[in-house]
């Protein structure tokens, strides 16, 4: 098991946001987490990451037990991820964050630079290689040179995703990448993710997913959240007729349809 | 005062100012470090090159002292920005550049308190000394900022949040900012001290801390040409105003009390119209075919 989650408990206060969450992420799979707003997906994932400290239970990462690390310890062990709210480095330009993303770069460290010349100078450009041909993907080729913060929403969400298959790690941890990305480019996205980064590099993905059809299309395995607890696991078929999951979506539903009423 | 006197004081003077400014830069420009003690690396390298003259050490050895003290002071108080930032962090470093300057003035024993201390050197070419100096400071950060490490510096100029995501220790990065913000700092004291050859407390008010940051604000934050703009920019009001007392029907008092109302009113023009200073940073641009 490349990722397992036991007994997870985080609170905010009084609340619960989790309220031991097991769950266990397969190795080469695409695990998908799903679940009303609020019912603490984005928590998970800070807790997971080390962003947020947790109340009780254990993460344990390729068989390691990796809570109380430091986030940025967790992404060095091959586990990193995106944000929901985009992170993005906005002053510097879309090509600099792609490289800024690149692991264990030597030219990071102040006293290497003298006599790490000329393999700084090589790793740079193998670099820059390798980021301007996933600006192509992305489709972001052509704003390499712009600022960050001249993006839409959307070009953030992908520039968040390139800067993702630039740290190349051995689990993806996406927070809703498609978010805003218009459809044509989600499902290239997608058949990218699935064909590139899990068959090809042999990568593993954990998706934070709101649009139901894209986790039909990508997910192997459903994870359902709601108010901080696991209530359903299954293929996106099992989840789509889980009574429990349906209710727990239609509950919601009718009460936002009263408030709009 | 004779006009080749001036002019050789006003570039020893600015060039040790931009210095100065290039380590703030270093901090607050590259790395988004807001220190308002900035003073203190001024203070602690000016001082330890005066001891270390008084106990008999030639110069170069004396400078390279009070790089080393700064350098390490600079590691020290960086751990004050672990758990702080922004703003309140600010007020920490104000708060660590007065208490210096107070240990200087009340501590007789160290430096003579109120009464200074006297630095008897005479460096052959001194002027010529300073700029180089001031070159290689300029390379120095110019070097470091074009390179990964200094991508990362501008990344966290922005929140922890991404670069520790991405695996970038940025404590350890915040103490390097820190480390070689102080060594230039310090560079800019020592060399203040050895070109007045006498210091005294009353050097080291909070004010020059502001002095500097007008230097970056005005100059442009980010870019270390832009800093070396913004020093010459604010030299010519600071010291121009001393010696135009010879020349302008104005007393000199009134016209110290003016250079920082002119200061004062330069800043606000440039946050008003240019925002992003004189010489607003560049981005890298890369040949993308």
């Amino acid at each position: 098991m490349l990722l397992s989650i036991r007994n997870l408990q985080k609170f905010f206060g009084g609340l619960k946001a989790l309220n031991g969450v097991s769950l266990d992420v397969e190795e080469k799979t695409v695990t998908g987490l799903v679940g009303p707003n609020g019912s603490g997906k984005s928590t998970l994932f800070n807790v997971v990451s080390g962003f947020l400290p947790k109340e009780g239970g254990e993460i344990y990462f390729r068989d390691e037990k990796i809570d109380g690390l430091t986030p940025d310890e967790i992404a060095r062990r091959g586990l990193v991820r995106t944000f929901q709210i985009d992170q993005s480095a906005l002053e510097i330009t879309v090509l600099q964050n792609l490289l800024l993303a690149a692991p264990h770069q030597n030219g990071e460290t102040l006293w290497r630079f003298i006599p790490y010349f000329r393999q700084i100078r090589m790793e740079e450009n193998g670099n820059l290689e390798k980021a301007i041909s996933i600006l192509d993907l992305v489709r972001l080729k052509h704003l390499a040179n712009e600022y960050a913060g001249n993006l839409s929403g959307g070009q953030r969400k992908l520039l968040s995703l390139g800067r993702m298959l630039m740290a190349d790690p051995t689990l993806y941890m996406l927070d809703e990448p498609t978010a805003g990305v218009n459809p044509t480019l989600i499902k290239h996205l997608l058949d990218f993710l699935r064909e590139e980064v899990m068959s090809k590099r042999g990568s593993t993905i954990f998706i934070i997913e709101h649009n139901m059809k894209v986790v039909s299309n990508i997910c192997d395995k459903v994870i359902v959240l709601d108010s901080g607890e696991k209530i359903a696991e299954g293929t996106p078929r099992e989840i789509q007729n889980n009574e429990k999951v349906l209710a727990c979506y239609l509950a919601r539903r009718r009460t936002h349809d009263e408030e709009s009423n | 005062m004779g006009l080749y006197h001036f002019f050789n004081y006003f570039v020893t003077i600015t060039a040790i100012y931009a210095i100065f400014a290039l380590s703030l830069n270093f901090q607050y420009g590259h790395a988004g470090l807001v220190n308002f003690g900035q003073v203190f690396f001024f203070c602690i390298g000016g001082y330890t090159m005066a001891i270390a003259i008084s106990a008999g050490l030639h110069f170069f050895p004396s400078l390279f002292l009070a790089l080393a003290v700064c350098g390490f002071v600079g590691f020290l108080i960086s751990y004050t920005a672990r758990n702080m930032g922004g703003t309140y962090w600010g007020i920490v470093t104000l708060a660590v550049g007065e208490i210096v300057r107070l240990v200087f003035l009340n501590e007789n024993w160290l430096a003579g308190g109120a009464n200074g201390i006297s630095l008897k050197v005479a460096i052959p070419y001194f002027e010529v000394l300073i700029l180089i100096f001031t070159a290689m400071a300029f390379l120095l950060t110019r070097t470091i900022m074009e390179s990964p490490f200094g991508r990362v510096l501008k990344t966290i100029r922005e929140g922890d949040d991404l670069a520790l995501s991405l695996g970038k220790d940025v404590f350890s990065f915040k103490k390097k900012a820190m480390t070689v913000g102080g060594i230039l700092g310090g560079l800019a004291g020592a060399l203040f001290a050895a070109q007045k050859k006498f210091i005294n407390p009353e050097d080291f008010f909070p004010i020059e801390t502001f002095i500097v940051w007008a230097m970056v604000v005005v100059g442009g934050k980010g870019n270390d040409r832009g800093t070396l703009w913004g020093a010459i920019i604010i030299q010519v009001f600071y010291v121009g105003t001393r010696f135009a007392k010879d020349y302008l029907p104005i007393s000199g008092n009134r016209l110290a009390a003016l250079r920082m109302v002119f200061i004062g009113l330069l800043i606000m023009l440039t946050m008003m119209y240019r925002s992003k200073g004189l010489v607003p940073e560049k981005r890298k641009v890369y040949k993308v075919e």
